[in-house]
């Protein structure tokens, strides 16, 4: 497929406009709070979007739709758990983990996993593994930007992989969190405009859900079956399961993922996120998904299923808003590629330089040395993706199921569970990481029938739960903030009647009530517990 | 059969956008319902620091 005029036209005025976005925020961020975590002052709606964005990559566009047109049906369990995904992320992480990173004072989400299990293992551990496999995503994004690009206007795959890779490390360099945030804004809305689109005329095209579902049964019935094409999966509810976790659940594992609950402007912003978030998700998820299941109707005999939907896009709508998808699809890549480069950046600057070389840095060397990461992290993967290209699709399965089953247990109960200690932490964040990786390596679904992120999350859930038997307890401080993050803590007496008058008249009436008959004193009531 | 597909099949694969809806709905209700409770907290924290209570360090005041 080469590119025409027009595609060019767009595709560079679009990714000008990313540009410009790096180039307004760099005049604005001055600090390191503000470059590295957009001095948490991002609200609601930018803080859905950038969530969403960043969680789902190109995967949408070309894998999620490729794998429904060979697999039919079954495909849509991956959809069933993503839909709901920013419901538990954000509901049960979002508020909590909001509050403790600020009062522990931490701009990175190794950095928070540190102070909330303090030791030198859950520094090294945690930040070789985000490193580590937060690199590898990055790689995966760039290379499928590259390839992207390429495919789609016909240019040669390193020319692709530098241009596409530099507009990148560019905005993300310039403008820090702030520039990812607002241009993740912008991708969402092009991703799921585009999506739309195609969606609706494919879906007039086959004659509706029943006419799609009508014809899937004559092709072969077993796509509209619960197992897959030729009941390839009959049960196996261990990689149902895995398929449905993996993103129900996984991004509460993933740093650069879980940082946006950090930057958020206020504990309460969660709600509102959720809200937007959710509405999102239903509106993007499922559409790719069916969209490969009416390629196999409307294309049958494409060679690429990976190109179902821009193949779609080209046949069924003008040209002109056919290359809108193409920018969509470029910006599912973008938005998911620049969050791991800020997160690189973040985690090279704050956890191994201040850390470890200079701990007395400033904070105008801190940006120095946080921009120039982003840079050289950029320079060097376009070098290894020019030299020697590893496969996208199988670097991206591996590292987000490895990132997830390390992190998750830990990012969840360090808010959720109060005796989650130190070596119930490390031992999680190595055994679900060991688990994950050896399940891939050694392709272990294939005998066991269970998903590699699901056996990781259980070996990581199990060292979690055992190895907070053993080591140094949890300091009282430590609950204490925990507890404060959660708003559990007891209130003084003298001041919680005060308070009280805020929720409902009635709960007024019965604190009357209750001072006039000097209940509480004799009860022996001090303070009183929300 | 709901838009051709068998029910349990509909039910596992193309109820969820609208179970999610209503989840989320719940949710955002119960949320704004602790919301209240956790601002009159935040408040009563911040006038006990006031009033001299360490902060991060909590002691009952009878």
């Amino acid at each position: 497929m080469g590119g025409s005029v027009l595609e060019y036209v767009i595709l560079i005025i679009y990714m000008g406009g990313m540009m410009y976005i790096g180039v307004y925020w760099d005049k604005k961020s001055n600090d390191s709070e503000s470059y590295l975590i957009g001095g948490r002052k991002i609200g609601a709606f930018i803080t859905a979007m950038t969530l969403q964005t960043t969680s789902m990559s190109g995967y949408m566009f070309m894998g999620g739709p490729a794998q429904a047109y060979r697999e039919g049906y079954f495909t849509l369990w991956y959809a069933v758990g993503d839909g709901g995904g920013a419901i538990f992320n954000v509901g049960f992480l979002g508020k909590r983990m909001r509050r403790l990173s600020y009062f522990m004072g931490c701009m990175s989400p190794i950095e928070y996993l540190e102070k909330r299990y303090p030791g030198k293992a859950t520094r090294l551990v945690a930040g070789i593994i985000a490193i580590v496999f937060v690199y590898g995503y990055v790689l995966a994004q760039f290379l499928s930007a590259g390839k992207t690009m390429s495919q789609l206007l016909g240019i040669p795959v390193p020319i692709a992989i530098i241009v596409g890779a530099g507009v990148i490390v560019f905005y993300v360099w310039a403008g820090g969190y702030m520039a990812v945030a607002w241009t993740d804004f912008i991708q969402g809305i092009v991703m799921v405009v585009s999506m739309i689109l195609i969606f609706v005329m494919s879906l007039v095209q086959v004659g509706g859900l029943t006419g799609l579902n009508e014809g899937l049964t004559d092709v072969d019935p077993t796509l509209t079956g619960l197992w897959g094409k030729d009941n390839m999966y009959t049960g196996q509810w261990g990689v149902v399961a895995g398929a449905v976790l993996i993103y129900l659940i996984g991004y509460m594992g993933l740093p650069h993922v879980v940082i946006r609950h950090m930057a958020m402007d206020s504990p309460y912003t969660a709600r509102r996120t959720v809200a937007i978030a959710t509405i999102w998700n239903q509106l993007f998820i499922f559409i790719p998904y069916i969209i490969g299941l009416m390629g196999i109707l409307i294309l049958p005999n494409i060679s690429d299923p990976e190109m179902v939907v821009l193949t779609l896009a080209y046949k069924l709508l003008p040209r002109v808003i056919a290359a809108i998808v193409l920018v969509g699809i470029m910006s599912a890549v973008m938005s998911t590629a620049d969050a791991q480069l800020m997160l690189m950046g973040t985690m090279l600057g704050r956890d191994i330089y201040q850390r470890y070389i200079n701990p007395n840095a400033s904070d105008a060397q801190l940006l120095k040395i946080s921009r120039g990461c982003i840079a050289a992290v950029g320079i060097v993967s376009v070098i290894i993706a020019l030299i020697q290209p590893p496969g996208v699709f199988g670097l991206v399965i591996f590292s987000f199921s490895s990132l997830g089953a390390a992190f998750l247990p830990s990012y969840f109960c360090a808010v959720w569970w109060k005796k989650a200690n130190t070596t119930g932490a490390v031992a999680s964040m190595i055994g679900g990481c060991l688990t994950a990786t050896c399940w891939v390596a050694f392709n272990l679904q294939n005998v066991t029938g269970m998903h590699q992120f699901f056996a990781g999350l259980i070996v990581s859930v199990i060292c979690m739960v055992v190895g907070s038997q053993f080591g140094t307890p949890v300091s009282q401080e430590m609950k204490d903030l925990i507890d404060r993050a959660s708003c559990k803590l007891k209130i003084p007496a003298g001041l919680a009647s005060a308070n009280f008058k805020q929720i409902a008249p009635e709960t007024e009436g019965v604190i009357n009530f209750l001072k006039e008959s000097d209940y509480m004193e004799q009860a022996g009531f001090a303070a009183k517990t929300f | 059969m709901i838009l051709g597909l068998q029910p349990i099949v509909f039910m596992a694969f193309l109820s969820w956008p609208i179970t999610y809806i209503v989840v989320c709905l719940i949710m955002y209700a119960y949320m704004g319902h602790t919301e209240k409770k956790e601002r009159a907290w935040e408040e009563a924290y911040d006038e006990y620091v006031k009033k001299g209570g360490k902060k991060g360090q909590w002691e009952e005041v009878s």
